[in-house]
């Protein structure tokens, strides 16, 4: 399973979402590969799940994945809530 | 250790700021006074707010205020300003701002360090909360440091 994080500039908050996915992947025993990239580039990496903050995700919908649209970065248990729910849409 | 990456005067407390744009510029102050940005690396953070979206301001009252290493930036730096009168960014659920962290990386990997720290300290409610009464850098900094102990 691949997860890709997207963020306006490719590395800032979409590192900090990689960083609690990997965290919650840990939690819930999930293995997926979980990378970053900014929001042109991410139309050329193929994913299973995109995953972006509010005005980021809006604009991921048309890469032929799930999309996770997170309303805050910090709170991990709404990032929990949303990963867990797309990795059962996947499998 | 969060506090090595903090620019120079770079903990800016209690601001007033007239809107986004003046929260933007006074943010990055310091890291353009210590060179650590060209002058266009503020440009390039306000004209990606204004074209992709308000996506910076990532969590409610928070902004993570960058642009790409290529805009200008040359060394890594940081800066935590807090506003004495929050400001709208424009975003639907997290406005309005109290908070702006700038940074800036040369490069897409000497900031990660930097950023697992300042995740680490953003995660802890009651510190950011704090952070938001003090008024001096040095209290500032106590409470930073505060946040690698837990």
């Amino acid at each position: 399973m691949k997860i890709l994080v997207c963020c306006g500039s490719g590395l800032g908050s979409s590192f900090m979402i990689e960083m609690n996915i990997k965290k919650v992947l840990g939690e819930i025993g999930v293995e997926a590969e979980v990378s970053h990239s900014d929001l042109s580039s991410a139309s050329g990496i193929k994913s299973d799940i995109y995953v972006g903050t509010r005005d980021i995700a809006t604009q991921l919908t048309s890469l032929g994945g799930i999309v996770v649209s997170l309303n805050n970065m910090i709170d991990k248990n709404e990032l929990k809530e949303k990963i867990v729910q797309a990795i059962d849409q996947v499998k | 250790m969060l506090e090595e990456y903090i620019e120079k005067n770079g903990l800016l407390l209690q601001q007033f700021c007239r809107d986004w744009e003046d929260a933007i510029e006074k943010g990055a102050a310091p890291l353009l006074s210590a060179n650590s940005i060209e002058r266009e690396y503020i440009e390039a953070i306000k004209k990606n707010h204004k074209e992709i979206g308000p996506y910076m301001v990532i969590a409610p009252g928070i902004m993570l205020s960058h642009a790409r290493p290529e805009c200008g930036a040359k060394k890594l730096g940081l800066t935590i300003m807090t506003l004495s009168t929050p400001i709208v960014f424009g975003h639907t659920l997290n406005d309005p701002v109290n908070l702006i962290f700038t940074l800036a990386t040369p490069d897409e990997n000497s900031h990660l360090k930097m950023l697992e720290d300042l995740m680490e300290f953003m995660m802890k409610a009651d510190l950011l909360a704090e952070l938001q009464s003090v008024k001096t850098p040095v209290e500032a900094l106590a409470i930073i440091k505060r946040s690698e102990e837990k």
